[in-house]
C-alpha cells in the first residue's frame, strides 16, 4: 500500500530531513511513526500525500510512483488518502457539517449523497448531535473528531494522522486512538505519527517505524521492536 | 459538465460576491463607467461614420435656379447638363417639390410651415456624379462651370465640410481606441484585483480544499464565474445607462440637431450585444490574470 525505498528529503543545502528511509505499510496495517521532535515524522507524511517531493529514492502509494506523478494527478491521489493534521486545519467559522462535507464537495458528489454520508460519519465519531455547531466553539477533542471525520468521509484507503493526540488529555487521547482503531478495523491503512510511545502498546498488531534525525533506526512489529528498544536502553544504562 | 456541479460553482461565485459585496459594487460601477464611456465613443463614431458613408455614397451637386426661370427653361438646362460625361444622373426639383420634401423632413413639426404666404424655396437641379469623377476631386471645376450657366443662381456641394468631418471621425477613432484601450486594461485590472482579494479572503478554505483533493479547475471555476458575472453585470449597467442617456439626449435636443442625428442610425442593438460579449471577455480575462498567479505550482 505504501512503499518507501531509500528515500531522502533535503531542504536546500541543509541536513537531510529524511536520510535513506526504507519502509512499507501493507493494506490494513496500523503503522506508528515515532521519534522525537524534528526526527522527520511530519516530513515523511508530507511525502506520502504529495505536499512535498522526495529529493531521492522511490515512493509508491497504492502502486503509484509519486516521483513520476504529474501535478494534475495529485488531487486524485489525495482523494485516496485522508489526512488528520496536527493543527486540525478546520474552518472555524463553518459548521461541523460543512467542514466534513468539504471533502465530498470537492469530488463533485451530489448534495443528497453528501448529506447522507456526512451524517453517517458524524455518528461514527460521536458528533451527530453537533453537526450545526461552529467548529470554533468545539473543544480540542471534538475538533480532532471533526478532523478525523473529514479525513474518512471520502472512504480513503489510507489515513495519515500527524500527532493527532498532541494537544489532548489522556482520556480524550484514548478515545481518539480508539477511533483510529475502528477506522483500521474497517480495512483502512492507518499511519499515525506520534512522539507518544505509550500509544504504540495500546494497538495490538501494530507496526512501528522509529525515526531519529531523519534516519529510520528501527522498524517492524511494534511489540517486538519496542521490546528490543527497551532491552537496549536497559543494557546501555547498565553499562553507564 | 454536470448541471449540479455548475449550480455549485454558480452558488460559490454568488457567495463570494455577497461576502465582498462592497468591493463587488465598486467593481461593477468601474466596469459600467468604463464601458459607458467606451460605448459613447463607439456610438458617436458609428453614427457619424454611417452618416458620412450615406453622404459619400451620393456624390451630389445642387444647382439652385433663379426665381425667374420657367419650367421649360429649366428642362432645357437639365437636358444640357445631363449630356456632360461626369454626370451620372440629374433630377429637376420644382419649388413645390422642394417644399413638399422639406415638409416631410420636418415630420410632426411641419406645422411651422403653415403660416408661409409664399414658397421661399428655389427650384433646383440635383446632379449625381460618376464615382470615378468624384474620386478625381475635380468637383470644384464642375461646379464653377455649372455656376456660369444662364439661369443658375447658386451651386452647392458638401465636399469641404465632408473632408473636415472625415478628419473629425479619424481623430475620434484614434481617441476612442486609445481611451477605450486604456479603460479596458483598467477594467481587467479592477476585476483581477477583486478576484485576488476574494481569493485572499478564502485562502484558508482553498488550501484545505487542495489538501483534500480538489483539482485546480474545481478551485478556479467559481472565481472565473465571479469575474464573468462582474463583467456581465457591468455591461448590463452600461447598456442601460447608455440607453437612458440616448433617450435623454433625444428628448432634449433641438430640432435641427435631432434631424442631423437621425440622418444616421443608432445601432444600439448591436452595441448592447457587443457590450455583453465584451463584458464576458473582460470578466474571464480579469479572473484568469489573478488565478494564473495564485495557482502556480
Amino acid at each position: 500500500m505504501i512503499q518507501l525505498y531509500h528515500v531522502y528529503k533535503a531542504y536546500g543545502d541543509e541536513q537531510h530531513a529524511l536520510h535513506d528511509v526504507t519502509l512499507t505499510a501493507d493494506k490494513g496495517d496500523f503503522l506508528f511513526i515515532t521519534g522525537p521532535s524534528g526526527a522527520g515524522k511530519t516530513t515523511l507524511l508530507k511525502l506520502i500525500f504529495c505536499a512535498e517531493q522526495a529529493t531521492r529514492g522511490q515512493l509508491l502509494v497504492d502502486g503509484i510512483n509519486l516521483q513520476r506523478l504529474k501535478r494534475s494527478g495529485v488531487p486524485y491521489l489525495r482523494r485516496k488518502i485522508g489526512v488528520v493534521f496536527q493543527d486540525f486545519k478546520l474552518l472555524g467559522e463553518r459548521t461541523v457539517f460543512a467542514n466534513v462535507g468539504l471533502t465530498l464537495e470537492v469530488t463533485g458528489r451530489p448534495r443528497a449523497y453528501i448529506e447522507k454520508k456526512v451524517r453517517q460519519i458524524l455518528r461514527l465519531v460521536g458528533l451527530d448531535a453537533k453537526e450545526n455547531h461552529l467548529c470554533c466553539r468545539l473543544s480540542g477533542g471534538e475538533q480532532q473528531r471533526v478532523a478525523i471525520a473529514r479525513a474518512v468521509a471520502a472512504n480513503p484507503i489510507i489515513v495519515l494522522a500527524d500527532e493527532p493526540t498532541g494537544n489532548l488529555d489522556d482520556e480524550i487521547t484514548l478515545e481518539i486512538l480508539e477511533l483510529f482503531r475502528e477506522i483500521n478495523r474497517r480495512g483502512t491503512t492507518v499511519v499515525l505519527a506520534t512522539h507518544n510511545r505509550e500509544l504504540i502498546g495500546k494497538v495490538p498488531g501494530a507496526k512501528v517505524g522509529i525515526l531519529r534525525q531523519g534516519r529510520l533506526v528501527a522498524a517492524g512489529v511494534a511489540r517486538q521492536v519496542m521490546a528490543q528498544r527497551s532491552a537496549l536502553e536497559i543494557s546501555s544504562q547498565g553499562v553507564l | 459538465m454536470r448541471i449540479g456541479l455548475l449550480v455549485y460553482f454558480l452558488r460559490k461565485a454568488l457567495e463570494n460576491i455577497w461576502t465582498n459585496r462592497f468591493l463587488s459594487l465598486v467593481t461593477l460601477s468601474t466596469i459600467a463607467i468604463s464601458m459607458l464611456i467606451l460605448g459613447l465613443f463607439s456610438l458617436i463614431y458609428l453614427n457619424v461614420q454611417q452618416s458620412l458613408h450615406q453622404m459619400g455614397g451620393e456624390l451630389q451637386i445642387t444647382a439652385y435656379l433663379q426665381e425667374t426661370i420657367s419650367s421649360e427653361q429649366a428642362e432645357v438646362l437639365r437636358s444640357k447638363v445631363a449630356d456632360w460625361p461626369e454626370v451620372e444622373g440629374i433630377t429637376y426639383i420644382s419649388k413645390e417639390q422642394a417644399l413638399a420634401r422639406f415638409r416631410s423632413q420636418l415630420r410632426e413639426y411641419a406645422g411651422i410651415l403653415e403660416g408661409l404666404k409664399e414658397n421661399p424655396l428655389p427650384a433646383s437641379l440635383e446632379l449625381t456624379l460618376m464615382p470615378q469623377y468624384g474620386r478625381s476631386g475635380n468637383i470644384k471645376e464642375l461646379s464653377t462651370r455649372l455656376g456660369r450657366l444662364p439661369g443658375v443662381a447658386e451651386v452647392q456641394y458638401g465636399r469641404k465640410w465632408m473632408a473636415k468631418l472625415r478628419v473629425f471621425v479619424e481623430v475620434m477613432k484614434l481617441v476612442g481606441i486609445t481611451v477605450g484601450g486604456l479603460l479596458l486594461i483598467a477594467t481587467i485590472f479592477v476585476i483581477s484585483n477583486t478576484i485576488k482579494l476574494t481569493f485572499y479572503s478564502r485562502r484558508e478554505e482553498l488550501e484545505i480544499m487542495r489538501l483534500v483533493g480538489a483539482t485546480d479547475f474545481f478551485i478556479k471555476a467559481p472565481f472565473l464565474i465571479e469575474g464573468l458575472l462582474h463583467g456581465l453585470g457591468g455591461a448590463l449597467l452600461a447598456a442601460g445607462g447608455l440607453s437612458l442617456l440616448i433617450l435623454f439626449l433625444f428628448s432634449h435636443l433641438d430640432l435641427p440637431l435631432r434631424l442631423a442625428v437621425m440622418a444616421g442610425s443608432l445601432p444600439t442593438g448591436q452595441l448592447v450585444a457587443g457590450f455583453l460579449g465584451l463584458g464576458l471577455l473582460l470578466g474571464v480575462l480579469g479572473s484568469m490574470v489573478s488565478l494564473r498567479r495564485f495557482l502556480r505550482p
